[in-house]
C-alpha cells in the first residue's frame, strides 16, 4: 500500500467513529466516560411471587391506591401506597455486622442540582469480605429537612426483605418498575415519607422527612431512572460494554462427549464465594478450584443460584471449552482467533434436548441454554437453568468481562507486540541488584512517564541511575496507591541482567518475551521479568491480578521500545562545545552564546526526538536560523527551518531531521533574540559562512 | 436549529440550509480545516466549498449523524484542496501526523495493484472497528483530525507518553491488520 493509497483510506473513516470526535470539540477536560449498559432482570420464578402477591393485595386497598408518575425522565412507574403492615427492616438496624463501614467522599446523586440545600452530610460504604462495596447509605440535613438513602447491591436477604420482594413482585405485576411508598408523617408540618425499590439488582430506601410528596417522589423516580448503584457510587463500575456477536448453534447433529479435568494438583472448594458480578443478583453461590501441580489455578466451577434458576460455569485456560456437547462445532470455529480482538463472541445452544436427569437432577424440565465463549485465552461454558436465552447470554458476557476470575494463559501469539507466557513451576528468588554498581551519577527524576491502563497507581518513587554520558543505566521504580497494590520494577540497561544468569541458564529466555514466574492468586503476588534488545526489567507486583501483572510488563514494554527506538540527539551531548549562532538579522555576524547559554541550547537539543527524513530538496518559507559547533575540530552546522526541520550539514553531507516540537526551535530563537546579543557578536566574513570557514581564526 | 431540521431544509432544497449550518458549525468546519490549510484565505475557500458539497450531496444522502458528515466532507475537502494547492510545500502538522503513519506503514513503491474505495473503506473500518474506542479517538485525533500531540493531550486528558504511546501501538496494529489483508508484506 502506497502513501496516496493510505491517505485516501483515511479519507474513508465511518461517520460513526467520526461522531466520537465530536465530544473532542466540546469535551475541555475529562474524557467522557461511557457509562455501561445496565441489563435489566426480569424478576423471580412464580413461586417466589405467589407469597408475595398476597402480601401485595393487602397494600392495593389503602391510602388512594395507585399513583402513576411520569418521572424526571422516562420509563413511567406506579408509585404503590403500602398500609405500613408490611415489616420493614431498617437499613440501620438490619444485620450489618459482617460489613465494613468506611467513610467516602459525598457522591452526586441525579437530583443534585442547583445550590445545596442541606447544611450537613454524612457517606459511608459497607464493603464485603472481599474488599467490594455492597451498600452505601448517605444522609443530608439542615434544621427543617432531612433525607436517608440506602442502596443496597448485594441482596442480601436480610437487608430489607419484605419490601424488596414486594416491589419486584409488583413491577412482575404492573410491567413496569415499581416504587413502594409508605406515608410515615406523624406531624403535619413535618411531612415523613420512605420509599423503596430495587432496580437492576440494587435495592433502594429513601426516606425524607420535611420534604412535600412531590419533593420526595421526584427525588426517587430520578434515582429509579439513573444507573447509580452502590459499587458504582465508590468507582468500581459494572464492567465496560463490550461488544458481542451471537451466534446460535446447530443442534441436528450432536455429538455429546464427557468432559474431565485436568488439574493435577490441589482442590479447594468455597461456599458463598461473593464474586463480583453486579447485574444478576443470586441468593447463593459456590467455587470449585482446581490447581496445577505448581500451585496455579487452572481451571474454576462457579455456581450461582437463585429460587428456580441457576448458572454453572466452567472457566478454564486449556484452550477448550466443556462440556464438549458439540465438539467439532465448537472447533471448526476457531474461537480462539476471535477472541483476539474486543469483540467477544457468544455460541449459544438450546440445550433442553439433553437429557438432564443424570447430571442435573431435579432440573430436567426446566430451561437449559449453554453459552460458550472465549476471550483473551480463558473458556467459559456455561449452563444456565430456569432463564431466557437473552439472560444466559447477558450473564455469559458479564462473567468474560469480569477481571476477579482469572486464570494463567497459555497464549502463544505472534507479532512484533506478542508476549509470550510460560507458566513456571516455582518461584525463584529476586535477583540481586545493585545498580551502584554501575553508574557514577545518581539523580530522582522521572525519565519514564509510563501509562499504565489499568492499575491506577498514585504514588510512585522512582530512582534512575545515569552514566557519566547522562544516559540511564539501571531504575528502580515503586509504584503504589491507596488500595495496597505496588509495583516494583527494576529496569537495567546491562542485557541478561534478570533474563541471564542470575534467574535462567545464559540463553534460555528468548529476548522480546516475557517470563511469568509465579502468580500466587490466593496471595495476589506475581513475579515477571523480560528483556528488549539491550534492555532488562524485573517486576514483582503485590495486589494484582495475573492479567494486571502482564498488563503492566505489556505497558513497561512499549514504553521502553518507544524510548528505544526514538532518536536521541544525533550529536550527542553539547554542553561543553562551542558554538556559534546566526541569523539574517545579524549576517555578517554572529553570536557567540556563553557558557549558561550554551547548556540551554544543549538541554533543549537533548530533550526532543530527533528523526530522520528524505527531504526533497523542498524547502519551507520562511526564515531559518543556524547553530554552528566546532565539534573538537570535525565542524558541522545545524539549520532550523520553520516547519520544525532540521539540516544537519557536515563534511559536505547534509541529514534532514523531523523534530516532533519546537522546543529546540524556540530555544535557539530565544538565544538570538537575548538582550545581550550586542556584547555577543563576532564578525564573520560572507564567504565564511559555512561550516568549517565560520571556524578560521577561533580554532 | 437542531440538525433533523437542518437536514430537511437540506431535503426540501430551501437556501436557509446553508446559512443555519454556517450558523451552528462555521467554527468546527474551519477547526477542522486550520489544521490542515494554514492559510485563512485558502480555509475560507474551502469552508465555501463545503457548504456547496454538502448542497450536492444532500439529497441523496440524508446522513444520520449530520455533524460527523459534515465533519468528514469538511476533512476530505481540506486534504484535497492541501494537496491541489501546496503539492510542492510542507505544512508542520498535516505532515508530520501523516508523515508518521505512512513512514510506519507505506512503501515507497506503486505495487501495481490498486485498492477500489470500498475495499479502502472496508479495510480502515474494520480496523478502526478492532480498536477500544479510547486509542481509536486517539488514533483519528492524529491521523484523521490532524491533532498535534499536546491537542490530543488536552483532548483526552492523556499524558504525552500515553497518546505517544497509545499511537505507536495502534501504529503497529494497522501494520499488522494490513499485513495479514495482504496490503503490505
Amino acid at each position: 500500500m502506497n502513501r496516496n493509497e493510505l491517505e485516501q483510506m483515511l479519507t474513508l473513516v465511518d461517520e460513526k467513529y467520526i461522531a466520537e470526535l465530536g465530544e473532542s470539540e466540546e469535551t475541555t477536560s475529562d474524557v467522557t466516560v461511557q457509562k455501561p449498559a445496565i441489563r435489566r432482570f426480569i424478576p423471580f420464578a412464580a413461586a417466589a411471587a405467589a407469597v408475595c402477591l398476597c402480601v401485595a393485595g393487602v397494600g392495593l386497598a389503602q391510602q388512594g391506591g395507585l399513583r402513576t408518575g411520569t418521572s424526571v425522565q422516562e420509563p413511567a412507574y406506579q408509585l404503590v401506597w403500602d398500609t405500613g403492615e408490611l415489616v420493614y427492616v431498617d437499613a440501620e438496624e438490619s444485620e450489618v455486622s459482617h460489613l465494613t463501614p468506611q467513610s467516602i467522599d459525598p457522591p452526586l446523586l441525579p437530583f443534585d442540582e442547583g445550590e445545596k440545600w442541606y447544611t450537613e452530610e454524612y457517606s459511608s460504604m459497607f464493603l464485603n469480605e472481599n474488599g467490594l462495596p455492597v451498600r452505601v447509605f448517605i444522609e443530608r440535613k439542615n434544621e427543617e429537612k432531612s433525607l436517608k438513602i440506602t442502596m443496597d447491591d448485594t441482596r442480601h436477604p436480610s437487608v430489607y426483605p419484605v419490601g424488596k420482594l414486594h416491589c419486584e413482585t409488583l413491577e412482575a405485576e404492573y410491567g413496569c418498575p415499581v416504587i413502594l411508598g409508605i406515608d410515615l408523617t406523624t406531624n403535619e408540618n413535618v411531612p415523613a415519607y420512605r420509599f423503596c425499590f430495587v432496580r437492576n439488582g440494587t435495592g433502594f430506601v429513601i426516606r425524607t422527612s420535611g420534604f412535600t410528596i412531590e419533593e420526595a417522589e421526584r427525588m426517587a423516580a430520578s434515582l429509579l431512572n439513573s444507573d447509580v448503584t452502590a459499587a458504582g457510587l465508590c468507582g468500581y463500575d459494572a464492567p465496560a460494554s463490550t461488544p458481542y456477536t451471537i451466534v446460535r448453534g446447530d443442534t441436528t447433529n450432536v455429538e455429546v462427549v464427557d468432559y474431565k479435568f485436568t488439574a493435577g494438583g490441589e482442590t479447594l472448594t468455597y461456599q458463598n464465594p461473593v464474586l463480583p458480578i453486579y447485574n444478576f443478583p443470586y441468593a447463593s453461590s459456590d467455587m470449585t478450584v482446581y490447581l496445577n501441580v505448581g500451585g496455579g489455578v487452572s481451571s474454576a466451577c462457579v455456581g450461582l443460584y437463585e429460587e428456580g434458576k441457576q448458572f454453572l460455569c466452567r472457566i478454564n485456560d486449556k484452550g477448550t471449552l466443556y462440556p464438549t456437547y458439540f465438539a467439532e462445532d465448537v472447533a471448526a470455529r476457531n474461537i480462539a482467533a476471535e477472541s483476539l480482538t474486543d469483540a467477544v463472541v457468544l455460541y449459544v445452544y438450546d440445550a433442553s434436548f439433553i437429557d438432564d436427569t443424570e447430571h442435573y437432577p431435579g432440573w430436567e424440565d426446566k430451561a437449559h441454554y449453554q453459552v460458550y465463549c472465549m476471550t483473551n485465552g480463558i473458556g467459559y461454558s456455561i449452563d444456565a437453568f430456569g432463564c431466557t436465552e437473552q439472560e444466559a447470554v447477558d450473564f455469559a458476557w458479564e462473567l468474560c468481562g469480569v477481571s476477579g476470575i482469572q486464570l494463567y494463559a497459555d497464549n502463544k501469539d505472534a507479532g512484533d507486540d506478542s508476549l509470550y507466557f510460560q507458566r513456571e513451576e516455582s518461584m525463584p528468588l529476586s535477583p540481586a541488584f545493585d545498580p551502584q554498581s554501575l553508574t557514577s551519577d545518581i539523580v530522582t527524576e522521572s525519565r519514564f512517564d509510563l501509562a499504565f491502563d489499568t492499575v491506577p497507581f498514585t504514588g510512585n518513587d522512582c530512582i534512575f541511575y545515569l552514566d557519566s554520558t547522562g544516559r540511564t543505566l539501571s531504575a528502580d521504580m515503586k509504584l503504589y496507591n491507596d488500595a495496597g497494590q505496588w509495583a516494583r520494577i527494576l529496569i537495567s540497561a546491562v542485557p541478561g541482567m534478570f533474563t541471564e544468569g542470575q534467574l535462567e541458564e545464559p540463553g534460555s529466555v528468548e529476548r522480546d518475551s516475557v517470563r511469568l514466574y509465579g502468580c500466587h492468586p490466593q496471595e495476589n503476588y506475581a513475579e515477571l521479568c523480560f528483556g528488549i534488545e539491550n534492555v532488562d526489567c524485573f517486576i514483582q507486583t503485590f495486589g494484582l491480578s495475573e492479567k494486571e501483572a502482564v498488563n503492566l510488563a505489556d505497558n513497561l514494554i512499549v514504553s521502553i521500545r518507544y524510548e528505544l527506538e526514538r532518536k536521541h540527539c544525533p550529536f550527542g551531548d553539547l554542553h561543553d562545545s562551542r558554538l556559534l549562532l546566526g541569523s539574517a538579522a545579524y549576517v555578517p555576524q554572529l553570536l557567540q552564546p556563553d557558557a549558561e547559554m550554551t547548556r540551554t541550547l544543549a538541554d533543549a537539543f537533548a530533550s526532543v526526538s530527533w528523526r530522520e527524513f528524505e527531504r526533497d530538496g523542498q524547502y519551507p518559507d520562511g526564515q531559518c536560523e543556524m547553530v554552528f559547533v566546532y565539534n573538537g575540530g570535525s565542524p558541522f552546522r545545524l539549520t532550523f527551518y520553520s516547519d520544525l526541520t532540521v539540516d544537519m550539514e557536515h563534511d559536505g553531507s547534509v541529514v534532514s531531521y523531523i523534530i516532533e516540537e519546537d522546543t529546540a526551535h524556540r530555544a535557539v530563537r530565544e538565544a538570538l533574540q537575548t538582550d545581550q546579543a550586542a556584547t555577543m557578536l563576532v564578525d564573520c566574513e560572507m564567504e565564511n559562512l559555512t561550516p568549517e570557514g565560520v571556524w578560521i581564526g577561533r580554532e | 436549529m437542531d440538525d433533523q431540521n437542518i437536514v430537511a431544509l437540506f431535503l426540501q432544497r430551501a437556501e436557509t440550509a446553508m446559512s443555519e449550518t454556517q450558523k451552528k458549525y462555521s467554527g468546527l468546519i474551519l477547526s477542522i480545516i486550520g489544521r490542515i490549510l494554514h492559510s485563512p484565505e485558502d480555509a475560507q475557500e474551502c469552508e465555501n466549498d463545503t457548504y456547496l458539497a454538502l448542497w450536492q450531496s444532500i439529497p441523496p444522502h440524508q446522513p444520520d449523524n449530520f455533524k460527523a458528515y459534515l465533519a468528514a466532507i469538511a476533512r476530505n475537502q481540506a486534504y484535497h484542496r492541501y494537496r491541489y494547492l501546496h503539492a510542492e510545500k510542507r505544512h508542520p502538522e498535516a505532515v508530520l501526523s501523516f508523515d508518521e503513519l505512512a513512514g510506519c506503514l507505506a512503501d515507497q513503491t506503486d505495487g501495481g495493484i490498486s485498492y477500489s474505495d470500498d475495499a479502502l473503506r472496508e479495510t480502515i473500518n474494520a480496523f478502526l472497528g478492532t480498536l477500544k474506542p479510547e486509542p481509536r479517538r486517539i488514533f483519528l485525533l492524529r491521523y484523521w483530525q490532524c491533532c498535534s500531540i499536546a491537542e490530543i493531550m488536552r483532548i483526552c486528558g492523556i499524558s504525552k507518553s500515553k497518546a505517544e504511546s497509545s499511537l505507536f501501538r495502534t501504529r503497529n496494529q494497522l501494520r499488522k491488520f494490513l499485513t495479514e489483508r495482504g496490503y503490505m508484506e
